[in-house]
């Protein structure tokens, strides 16, 4: 047999508030209390126990709860949070500042062991040299692709004015374009 | 002046306007934390903390809420907390009964009124002390406060179906421990957590 339905009206019934029993409910569940001892031993537990939490009484606090509040509250604010604060940001400082110093200065010492040795001074200078010579020709190459661009544009001075007007019109392009066109980000 | 005025002066940053608020509900928080968490002190402590909760979050306070169910929530949340940090022991209720005594066997009043309702008390906090934490808090806010389903779910954040649903498992262990309380021996009974 399927207790549930008469489970639940027991409930609804304590909870006369909530759901009050239809009569016939009502009626349903008084015949099946008398014949089912479990259900019946079940509701008088209920009932029970349902008594018993209402009969229970409020517990109040000792008294003076508001002044402990107030003096709680009074306390709390008083905590200079700042200072905590200026504290825990210095030592974190510190502890990074322990883990990555002794690395750097490590790092720096064995830098300085190794650029000391005769063999790796002269190659750090021929290499700086080399450096010197190449950037040094490139310039040079420049500055005669220049000088012959400028004979150039002066033998041929219709051709010139149209590269300067192409360049001119190019120029304008590209800023109008980014006036106009705004900056998608993909990411917003 | 109204609750409604003192409630609106604290948010506005009086802080002497939150005092009569605390004289008000001091009381239904602190029955609320001793139910929940079974010891005085530690009640005190919790409703302490309550209405310092409270008072820091009244900017977040909805003045078209319950003032009343918005502390009654904070209460409860911070009850539940504490309780879930508690270690759980597991026990039978056949291996720890309620100790029989006259409170559940006699309605009938007798010249030991008070130590009766001691000991009825003592009775209730110890099977509230076996139920879950939200089991037991919908138990507290039903019985202690006369809140409705809808009332309880505010103050809880439950839906109503799952309030009804928790009172009515809450109400049927209470049942079996006062079913094993009577009878010496009760065999198949479900496990139920208590704090240890």
């Amino acid at each position: 047999m399927n207790h549930k339905p008469y489970l639940d009206w027991m409930h609804a019934a304590l909870d006369a508030g909530e759901a009050r029993l239809a009569p016939d409910q009502r009626a349903q569940l008084d015949a099946h209390l008398a014949d089912c001892a479990e259900c019946q031993s079940l509701w008088d537990v209920l009932g029970e126990a349902d008594r018993l939490f209402e009969a229970a009484p409020m517990a109040a606090p000792r008294p003076g709860f508001t002044g402990r509040f107030k003096a709680r509250l009074a306390q709390q604010r008083s905590r200079p949070k700042a200072v905590w604060g200026a504290l825990a940001l210095g030592l974190g400082a510190v502890g990074a500042a322990a883990m990555v110093l002794p690395l750097g200065v490590g790092f720096l010492f064995s830098i300085v062991r190794v650029a000391q040795e005769p063999a790796m001074t002269d190659a750090l200078y021929s290499g700086f040299n080399a450096t010197a010579s190449f950037a040094g020709t490139m310039l040079d190459g420049l500055f005669i692709a220049a000088r012959a661009l400028g004979e150039w544009a002066l033998g041929n001075p219709l051709t010139w004015a149209a590269s300067l007007v192409a360049l001119a019109a190019t120029a304008m392009w590209f800023y109008f374009m980014r006036r106009l066109v705004p900056v998608r980000n993909p990411g917003v | 002046m109204s609750e409604q005025e003192w409630v609106r002066r604290a948010r506005a940053g009086d802080e002497a306007a939150f005092t009569p608020l605390v004289e008000t509900y001091n009381t239904a928080i602190y029955n609320l934390c001793y139910r929940m968490l079974g010891e005085a002190g530690e009640a005190e402590d919790a409703a302490q903390e309550t209405f310092l909760r409270a008072y820091a979050q009244l900017h977040s306070y909805d003045p078209a809420r319950s003032f009343k169910t918005w502390l009654f929530s904070i209460a409860s949340h911070h009850c539940i907390d504490r309780l879930r940090k508690r270690r759980l022991t597991w026990l039978s209720i056949e291996d720890e009964q309620l100790p029989p005594h006259p409170a559940l066997r006699e309605q009938t009043p007798g010249p030991e009124e008070q130590s009766v309702r001691r000991e009825q008390s003592e009775v209730i906090q110890a099977m509230l002390a076996k139920l879950a934490p939200e089991d037991r808090n919908v138990i507290v806010m039903r019985y202690w406060y006369d809140y409705s389903y809808e009332e309880i779910s505010q103050t809880t954040g439950a839906t109503v179906s799952a309030v009804k649903s928790r009172l009515h498992r809450a109400r049927g262990y209470v049942a079996e421990m006062l079913k094993a309380a009577k009878a010496p021996r009760a065999t198949g009974r479900p496990a139920l957590a208590v704090e240890g």
